[in-house]
């Protein structure tokens, strides 16, 4: 308990205050252009960190980590363009709901479900740190394979009535996953030669690729603004009432954040879909989802405020990365010379509660803020799409550059942009592409593990028996309510059973 | 007697001329591109932010030292644009790092830099600690003679730096099952911790940090370091534990006699490269000698700087960095490995891990 | 021209089949460990999209199939075109037009100069805004590209003809 109020003490400092704000400030004012959000943004900007004073530097750090969440979601819902390492799950109702001309809802929603659950997380996370090291301990390569395979099972409840589809895209993204370097031996797949693919293609670009690009084109082939109303609808207050009416998705969500959040290595790809997911599979009237249900938006973004809180258990306790955006955290951390690792849960667990704290003191900030400027930036979705176009290019192909500072990004996001408009006009699910793709490395690299070290004895492990029992409860949900959607007469005979 | 002095004045004005003198040469204004081919945050990135703040102090002329991260290909992008684009004009340096030298060593075809060409200004070694897991009933490296069982050890890939610790398990004869795929050392550590993995190593701020608390803990128990390379070239143990004997020594307690053989020439050459002179930092082909030598001689003011000492002991392990001659020295012994060795490694790959550089 | 609809989501789908076909071929080749993987999802995908082929022709024989393509649920965002698909695909090769012109530039002239001559043509040419819109748009793009360069090193394409900063 006096831990506690130390460590609030520490943080609500003025000094350290003051730099968490400025992160906050610095992370969101990249964060809000595609593709320069997320991993990429805090790239650009841990440099600064350097030479600067511990305390200071720590606490400009959290800020910034702070905010990716929250600022991947203004392209998601504005563009629905995905965010590299959060708010991808949120493009799905997001940007029907900015067509709508809902954008600040969806908006103020997504904020109030980050507040809180970021909130939600942290105390959890507090609470769970004594027994944290044990349970990550539980969970070996054949257990982290399922979860990201719990993480593909998704794709059926995006597919809608086109499964094989849905099967297929992520098929694709599978494969485009393995192009590049093999994830344990010098053998390079798919490369063709080229230099450039030695590495695989660059997440920010399929995510750019595959959405900003053929949304971009078609918007302004339609000649119309993003809103397809010329006037916005529901603020974001509405957006608030939302959320808080809904608030025990936000809970559930935050919480499913925080576990998944701190398996490390994997948190970060796989929660907001399985949030949405989860969703999906436990709602009954789910016509909506996909054409502009708020709880759609809810629940990834409870979900992923609430990982990063939960990511930083593994990151402190282990020094592995819980998510894409803590691996460069923990670059940050080396720079100021603060070495995570087992002693850090004896020597300097205080550190653990005031970077927890830290968070979601910022995640406040952050959401607030946010909240305040969706207003003003909404208006983006109702003024005439070719004022918005050019400037969008710029962002796209310059943060595409930044992937790897040569040619073949800027030629990659071409032809990723091609297959994403062909499988926009021709009903491919890009989001199943967007999770084979990004899941790819974990299943193959888990799988492998686990059958090199464990031959097949691997599925006898009571983690992995576990979860695929969760896994097959999970698409058995998604397939049961999906049967009693299409007719009010089979729903009619489900009552006469009951 | 005029005609003596003009000579004189000659051959002074001469010899002053010949020495490569690093006053001549003057930074002011400019700024020096160093390049890391690896990305920010990373250990070799943290490594020359360290580095760069006191090489912009004792450069002459006090030039701004901008690290220009290149990532890509596993290093060897970065090393292949410094090789076709770096001008010997002392304003680009390059950061190699172990994962840049193997490479290079197993002659992968993609590897366009030669160090044979470059001059090298300074080198940071790091040293490597191997651990078991308690439940073998090992206490030290002579209980291993008698083990039988099957380890199993978290690898990155065999061509990563891991074929330092492979190669060593193989020279002491150990049973080792080598599980590809893990990302680096810090989840080979977790895995080891999990019990997924049952031996592993780690170099020595990592040790230091992280598995010195699990020892002391009783649940791993060290058997050797790689061990460290003495300004002379010969093989020390390593000075943040010198409680562990070294690879030879190691040997030698299981085995009575010292080792040697290809084996061990080509452990000894790929241990320097990725250990005992891990990171390097070189300039281009054909740079004339002042410039080296300014840059060497910012270097040792570097090395000697105690504030400087305090941050390298703090982050680097506390390694005696080398500088000018005594890094050719060191990673000499790298570039001058019989072929027949390298090849012998090379074969070793094929054979054991089916492993062919492409 | 109206008959090309169909053919392009025929084509897309037998060109799956035929990648498929390729992962798995190529992937023969690979190292056993770096093999396993791309050739199991390669099998598992190349009969999927079989599959879904013989489905898609199938379908296209009744009307019944072309209307199920709308009811794509939670699959995907919409794209209902009040036009027909042929001026649609003639619009988008314009736009591709556009961006290879536009990389071709920044080939030659570097990003920053291209760039702010897209955003200074769109302005004027596409979005029909005035000369002096359209050159306010065009410096503040350039605005900002300078802005990020200097503050957080960031760079961008150079071209062939070098040109001082922050024009390349």
């Amino acid at each position: 308990m006096e831990l506690f109020f130390n460590t609030l003490g520490v943080v609500l400092a003025p000094s350290h205050f003051i730099m968490l704000i400025a992160g906050v400030l610095m992370g969101l004012a990249i964060g809000i252009l595609p593709g320069l959000g997320g991993i990429t943004g805090m790239t650009i900007l841990l440099p600064v960190i350097y030479g600067m004073d511990v305390h200071s530097a720590f606490a400009l750090l959290i800020g910034m980590v702070a905010v990716i969440p929250t600022s991947d979601t203004f392209p998601s819902v504005m563009m629905g363009i995905p965010g590299s390492s959060a708010s991808q799950a949120t493009i799905m109702d997001g940007y029907p709901l900015a067509k709508k001309g809902e954008a600040a809802r969806a908006l103020g929603a997504a904020f109030t479900a980050s507040l809180i659950g970021g909130l939600f997380g942290a105390t959890v996370l507090s609470v769970i740190i004594p027994i944290a090291r044990p349970i990550v301990l539980l969970f070996a390569s054949p257990e982290l394979f399922m979860l990201a395979f719990l993480g593909i099972s998704f794709v059926g409840v995006l597919s809608g009535q086109k499964p094989i589809r849905g099967f297929l895209a992520a098929g694709i993204g599978l494969m485009l996953g393995a192009l590049g370097d093999a994830p344990a031996v010098p053998e390079y797949r798919y490369t063709f030669g080229l230099d450039y693919l030695m590495d695989g293609v660059p997440l920010v670009i399929v995510g750019l690729g595959l959405f900003a690009v053929p949304e971009i084109i078609d918007l302004l082939i339609k000649g119309r603004s993003i809103s397809k109303v010329a006037t916005l609808g529901k603020g974001w207050l509405d957006g608030v009432k939302d959320a808080l009416k809904h608030k025990f998705i936000i809970l559930r969500c935050s919480t499913i954040g925080v576990i998944v959040g701190f398996l490390p290595g994997l948190g970060g790809s796989v929660v907001d879909w399985i949030a949405y997911g989860h969703i999906i599979q436990t709602t009954k009237d789910r016509e909506n989802f996909g054409r502009g249900d708020i709880r759609g938006v809810i629940a990834p973004e409870s979900a992923n405020n609430a990982k990063e809180g939960g990511a930083l258990i593994p990151t402190f306790l282990f020094g592995i990365p819980g998510s894409g955006s803590m691996a460069v955290f923990l670059g940050g951390l080396l720079i100021l010379g603060i070495q995570p690792g087992p002693a850090m849960v004896t020597e300097n667990v205080d550190l653990i509660y005031t970077a927890i704290w830290s968070l979601a003191l910022a995640n406040v900030f952050g959401a607030g803020l946010s909240i305040l400027l969706a207003k003003p930036i909404t208006r983006l979705t109702i003024i005439p799409f070719s004022y918005m176009a050019p400037f969008l290019v710029l962002i796209i192909t310059f943060a595409s550059y930044q992937a790897s500072r040569s040619w073949g990004d800027l030629v990659a996001l071409l032809i990723m942009g091609f297959l994403g408009w062909i499988m926009k006009q021709y009903g491919w699910p890009r989001p199943a592409a967007l999770i084979g793709f990004v899941l790819s490395d974990s299943l193959e690299t888990y799988l492998f593990i686990s059958v090199q070290r464990y031959g097949f004895g691997w599925m006898a492990r009571p983690g992995v028996i576990a979860l695929a029992f969760i896994i097959l409860i999970s698409v058995g949900m998604g397939i049961f309510y999906q049967k009693r959607k299409p007719s009010g007469a089979h729903k009619k005979h489900e009552k006469n059973l009951s | 007697m005029k005609k003596l002095q003009c000579v004189l004045v000659l051959l002074i004005a001469l010899a002053f001329i010949a020495v490569p003198n690093a006053f001549s040469v003057d930074f002011s204004g400019k700024t020096i591109e160093w390049i890391i081919p690896f990305d920010v945050g990373g250990g070799s990135d943290v490594w020359a932010r360290l580095y760069a703040p006191f090489l912009h102090k004792y450069l002459p002329g006090t030039p701004i030292v901008a690290i220009k991260n290149m990532p890509g290909g596993g290093s060897i992008i970065g090393g292949n644009h410094f090789a076709s684009r770096a001008k010997p004009d002392g304003l680009t340096i390059f950061g190699s790092s172990g994962s840049t030298t193997f490479p290079y060593l197993l002659d992968n075809p993609r590897v366009k830099y030669d160090f044979a060409k470059y001059p090298i200004v300074f080198a940071t070694p790091v040293g490597g600690m191997a651990y078991i897991r308690p439940e073998f009933g090992v206490k030290s490296v002579a209980d291993l003679k008698g083990l039988k069982k099957q380890l199993a050890y978290a690898s990155q890939g065999a061509t990563s730096l891991d074929i330092v610790p492979l190669l060593a398990f193989d020279i002491l004869g150990l049973n080792v099952k080598a599980v590809f795929g893990y990302k680096g050392r810090g989840p080979g550590r977790v895995a080891f911790e999990q019990g997924e993995v049952t031996i592993d190593y780690q170099t020595s701020p990592a040790y230091i940090k992280n598995v010195r608390p699990l020892v002391k803990q009783g649940q791993a128990v060290p058997l050797l370091s790689w061990g460290m390379i003495d300004k002379d070239g010969n093989m020390v143990r390593d000075p943040e534990e010198p409680d562990l004997p070294n690879l030879a020594e190691a040997y030698e307690i299981m085995y009575g006699k010292k080792p040697q053989g290809p084996a061990w020439n080509a452990w000894k050459a790929f241990f320097i490269a990725g250990f005992a002179v891990q990171k390097a930092v070189w300039l281009p082909e054909n740079t004339p000698d002042e410039i080296v030598a300014a840059h060497s001689k910012a270097a040792e003011k570097t090395v000697a700087d105690p504030e400087f000492q305090k941050v390298a002991a703090a982050e680097l392990g506390g390694y005696t960095q080398l500088v000018g001659p005594a890094a050719r020295k060191a990673f000499n012994q790298v570039l001058q490995v019989p072929k027949k060795d390298r090849e012998w490694l090379i074969n070793w790959l094929k054979t054991k891990y089916d492993v062919t550089i492409k | 021209m109206k008959k090309i609809f169909p053919d392009i989501s025929l084509i897309f789908s037998a060109g799956l089949l035929v990648v498929f076909a390729y992962c798995v071929y190529d992937s023969l080749s690979f190292m056993y460990l770096a093999k396993i993987f791309p050739l199991s999802i390669g099998i598992f995908m190349f009969f999927a999209a079989l599959a879904n082929l013989i489905l898609e022709i199938r379908g296209i024989r009744t009307t019944a199939g072309l209307n199920a393509k709308k009811e794509l649920n939670t699959a995907d965002l919409e794209s209902e075109w009040d036009i027909p698909m042929a001026d649609v695909w003639s619009k988008l090769l314009v736009y591709l037009a556009g961006i290879l012109i536009l990389y071709l530039f920044i080939w030659i002239i570097g990003y920053p100069l291209s760039i702010t001559l897209f955003i200074f043509l769109f302005y004027r040419y596409v979005a029909e805004t005035g000369w002096l819109s359209s050159i306010i748009a065009a410096a503040a793009g350039m605005g900002f590209l300078a802005l990020v360069s200097k503050l957080l090193s960031m760079d961008w394409p150079e071209g062939l003809i070098h040109l001082p900063w922050p024009l390349g």
